[in-house]
């Protein structure tokens, strides 16, 4: 068991998510950065899918009840085994009785710790992620409070890996391909490209909202041609343009419908780099083609394929 | 149709009807359960159109899909509204009206120009039709609002709006599975589970079911 003695700001389980129950109103939710999940669970001898906490901004303070292999990657946080610092993107053994304190995020704003053998709460609809809207999955469907206890499913121990430092420092690279979305046009994705952006502060795991620096809202944004567009279907990574000129970039648990016009999509191999984007963090966006997004996410395998260094 | 991002398609009916779009929308899901091994993925139904999304697809058997989905959509004109089928199930849904229950009933009733009371005889006097689920895990949009009881959303969304809560904004009626943020209209409240992760399938309404709320209390006092 894991004992979790202070929470931090905002910590859940998760896994790779739970796709397939988009028409019942399920968002796939899951890690919101899954290559910072993988890499964690690599480091520690964990199948990908393997359930983590995902902590952000501040990070919990947890004791391990039984000896335990662990590793936390990006954020960059604050860390502490037994009060001695520790280094994070590698795995450490603890002994049974140890306290793992993270602390403030340095860098980024999320960090995923991962445990040998997983954290074991119970799959629902093929998933252990926590889904904060619908109020169930990861530990009762909710953030962890403190005096919580967190099962660990069983490992064989594994040799000890580290990342390799360019992997981790890739992950949080704040510029963003874009290829068009439904109700762009050449305009649209025009004024995107251009530019920086800014992160506001009401910003969380269903979204990332984002103005112009210095102009709060920047212009408002008319949709070409007018009118209510009808709700449609939306994805992690798209782009939408409410009227008030900001830009919401959908993240994990975005609602499966929305009414916003969605002016691009990110490629899908760089919608996980909306994790490690804290209030007040700039950002661009770039235009690429499908081919070019489908290079980007073969490129990121290899990538972490060679960034788990063993 | 649209391609709109590597692996999701997206297919629009341009009925100016609403009723008319989303009987397409439902139709054209109806047909991709027939395809499913043919379309490797799972679709969102929305007011009048369908995403489709292919994860695991490749480039060329996304043309594929693209090519079997503009075929279906095609043979969807003219479906009918409300959906004929017979085995759907009508849910009946008790309902105490106004009150803390349903906070803004009196706000509506002032701006549409009726007393609470018709208000809810009016709200509670149609058949609804479940258009698609979602905003939330298992929220439905119900089609069957009679048109003088229709008003945008609210100016600013509440923060936390009460699991359970029956609610109205534009053409639609809905039901608040969960406690969210939310800037619907509150009419009154329900209980029972809308959404359930154990159960199968986890929501209790789906895409064509029919649907009456019957007034149980208005606030307060019994109906």
């Amino acid at each position: 068991m894991i004992v979790v003695l202070a929470p931090g700001l905002l910590t859940t389980v998760q896994d790779l998510g739970r796709p397939g129950w988009r028409a019942a109103g399920v968002p796939a939710g899951g890690a919101m950065d899954p290559w910072a999940a993988r890499a964690a669970n690599r480091l520690v001898g964990n199948p990908d899918g393997a359930a983590l906490l995902e902590a952000t901004l501040t990070g919990p303070v947890v004791r391990f009840e039984r000896a335990a292999a662990v590793a936390w990657v990006a954020g960059d946080m604050e860390a502490a085994i037994d009060g001695a610092p520790a280094a994070g993107e590698r795995m450490h053994r603890l002994a049974a009785g140890a306290t793992l304190a993270l602390g403030r995020a340095r860098r980024g704003a999320r960090c995923w710790l991962a445990v040998a053998g997983g954290i074991d709460v119970p799959e629902l609809l093929g998933s252990r992620s926590t889904d904060l809207a619908g109020r169930f999955g990861g530990l009762e469907g909710r953030p962890l409070a403190a005096g919580d206890r967190l099962p660990v499913g069983g490992a064989a121990e594994s040799p000890p890996r580290a990342l390799e430092p360019g992997f981790a420092r890739s992950l949080g690279v704040p510029r963003f391909g874009l290829v068009p979305g439904p109700d762009g046009s050449a305009e649209a994705i025009e004024e995107l490209v251009a530019g920086e952006w800014l992160v506001a502060a009401r910003s969380d795991r269903r979204g990332v909202r984002v103005e112009r620096p210095g102009g709060g809202g920047g212009s408002r944004w008319e949709r070409p041609g007018g009118g209510e567009l009808r709700s449609q279907g939306t994805l992690p990574g798209a782009v939408q343009r409410p009227p008030s000129g900001e830009a919401i970039l959908l993240g994990v648990d975005a609602p499966v419908t929305g009414g916003y016009p969605w002016v691009a999509q990110i490629a899908a191999a760089e919608v996980g780099r909306l994790a490690h984007l804290p209030p007040g963090a700039r950002l661009r966006f770039e235009v690429i083609d499908f081919e070019e997004a489908d290079r980007r996410w073969a490129r990121r395998e290899r990538e972490l394929e060679l960034g788990v260094l063993g | 149709m649209l391609r709109v991002a590597e692996r999701s398609l997206l297919v629009r009916f341009g009925e100016v009807s609403l009723e008319q779009a989303v009987a397409r929308a439902q139709a054209l899901v109806a047909a991709l359960c027939v395809e499913k091994a043919a379309v490797k993925g799972e679709w969102v139904l929305g007011a009048g159109n369908v995403l489709i999304v292919c994860d695991g697809a490749t480039p060329s058997e996304l043309a594929r899909i693209e090519a079997l989905l503009a075929e279906l959509a095609a043979a969807t004109e003219g479906a009918p509204w409300p959906p004929r089928d017979a085995s759907r199930r009508v849910h009946e849904v008790p309902v105490d009206y106004g009150g803390e229950a349903g906070p803004d009933l009196a706000e509506v009733a002032r701006r549409v120009g009726f007393s609470e009371a018709e208000v809810v005889a009016r709200q509670a006097g149609a058949e609804y039709v479940v258009a698609f689920v979602g905003f939330s895990p298992g929220f439905p949009y119900l089609i069957g609002l009679p048109s003088e009881l229709e008003l945008p959303r609210r100016d600013s969304p509440r923060p936390r709006v009460p699991a359970g809560s029956v609610a109205i904004a534009g053409p639609f009626a809905g039901i608040y599975p969960s406690a969210t943020p939310g800037g619907w209209h509150l009419l009154g409240r329900t209980e029972g589970a809308l959404f359930d992760a154990r159960r199968s399938p986890p929501n209790a309404l789906a895409p064509g079911d029919r649907v009456r709320f019957v007034p149980r209390s208005i606030a307060g006092r019994e109906a």
